[in-house]
């Protein structure tokens, strides 16, 4: 039996199909009001918060780094804090714009390589927002407490605690990357948790670009 | 630029019903899966109708979403098998009745199976009678790639459908009858 023997198969499959399917147009028009609308805002009404957060992250750390651009301890903190800021905002952008454009009518190669590359984007975004969360939260918080109090918190904590609190985020960054690439293949894991151990364990990231890789391999004409 | 109406748009799922529960059916063995990506798929379809472009045929239009539904649900399954999408009841009922006992359906299925997603696009669309600027259309590629895979999926398929037939036929008669 060859491939072209199977259309005749497959012909017969599809009138099967055919003769024994009836829609339930009640049911179409209830779904069509009720998932299409909500399906899709969640995902863009997040992404606009955190950009609306990212933006308001690189307003409070200029504003610090511009009464202290002499100092260089502010220079590395809030200075460094805005460069990841603006990285992770626009990413963030980048995220709601190209998913408010995905058109799932592109070709099949193309709307699946759009789809990776935001899938690519959001591990980063994801990645380095917690990243940024346990190595540098101390100093973070510090820099956002001047910039809404006014107060100097930043030049009253001692440098050698603050070095000692960022050593402890990467001591926990190293154990919690070591038990997400041990549990990464877990199936009892909340959506959350699921995200958070493939990022961790950089197994989406991988995941993501061998997609692209095979994609790739797909489009040549070998 | 297409506008339809929910109407129009039923009469456009009652034309290509068969299609869609076709390509739901290659990606997705399981029922449960089955109904959330012919759910997926209509959303889709419905999401996507102001850019449809009557240059194309609804059917190139109707596969690229299909398959494009379906291979984004299969990987994401792929990665979460243990994941189940939380419907309050189905929203989308198509009634089907397919009590397929036709061995050599069966095994051309497990053949498919076999084959990596996008493959498996390229032969639903062969064995729809695509020709192969339409296959090149729907998928994005060359046509002349689509004749290099074809001809190369179906020395696989030859193969492996020949190595199930002899030694399966009993086997596949418990399993469909």
């Amino acid at each position: 039996m060859q491939l072209d023997d199977m259309k005749q198969t497959w012909t017969g499959h599809g009138a099967n199909f055919e003769r024994s399917l009836a829609i339930n147009e009640c049911l179409l028009r209830e779904m069509l009001l009720r998932k299409v609308r909500s399906a899709f805002v969640p995902f863009q009404v997040l992404r606009l918060l955190e950009v609306a957060f990212g933006i308001a992250t690189i307003v409070a750390a200029m504003t610090v780094l511009s009464n202290h651009f002499t100092d260089p301890r502010y220079l590395m903190i809030a200075g460094g804090l805005s460069v990841i800021a603006w990285y992770v905002t626009g990413l963030c952008a980048y995220l709601w714009y190209e998913t408010a454009t995905i058109d799932y009518a592109d070709p099949v190669t193309a709307l699946q390589r759009h789809i990776e590359r935001i899938r690519l984007a959001e591990y980063r975004a994801f990645k380095w927002a917690l990243l940024l969360g346990i190595i540098a939260w101390l100093p973070i918080a510090l820099i956002l407490f001047e910039a809404l109090t006014g107060i100097d918190a930043l030049a009253r904590v001692n440098l050698a605690w603050l070095i000692g609190n960022m050593l402890f985020g990467f001591l926990c960054l190293g154990i919690g990357q070591v038990l997400a690439r041990r549990y990464v293949e877990r199936t009892d894991l909340t959506p959350w948790g699921r995200r958070l151990v493939e990022t961790l364990s950089d197994h989406a990231v991988r995941s993501a670009t061998q997609h692209l890789t095979e994609l790739a391999q797909f489009d040549r004409n070998e | 630029m297409l506008s339809m109406n929910i109407d129009q748009f039923t009469n456009l799922l009652q034309r290509h019903k068969g299609l869609i529960h076709k390509v739901a059916y290659a990606y997705c063995r399981d029922a449960t899966d089955r109904d959330d990506v012919i759910q997926e798929i209509v959303m889709q379809l419905w999401r996507s109708r102001y850019r449809y472009d009557d240059r194309f045929q609804e059917t190139t239009w109707i596969y690229r979403i299909a398959i494009n539904v379906a291979v984004s649900f299969h990987r994401r399954e792929r990665r979460h098998r243990e994941r189940r999408t939380s419907l309050e009841g189905p929203a989308i009922t198509i009634a089907a009745r397919v009590a397929d006992s036709n061995p050599d359906l069966e095994r051309l299925m497990r053949s498919i199976d076999d084959l990596e997603e996008l493959n498996k696009a390229l032969v639903l669309l062969y064995l729809d009678g695509h020709d192969h600027a339409s296959i090149a259309d729907v998928l994005g590629i060359s046509v002349s790639n689509v004749g290099t895979k074809l001809q190369r999926i179906k020395n696989k398929l030859r193969a492996a459908v020949d190595q199930r037939q002899p030694s399966n036929s009993m086997g596949e008669t418990h399993a469909t009858g």
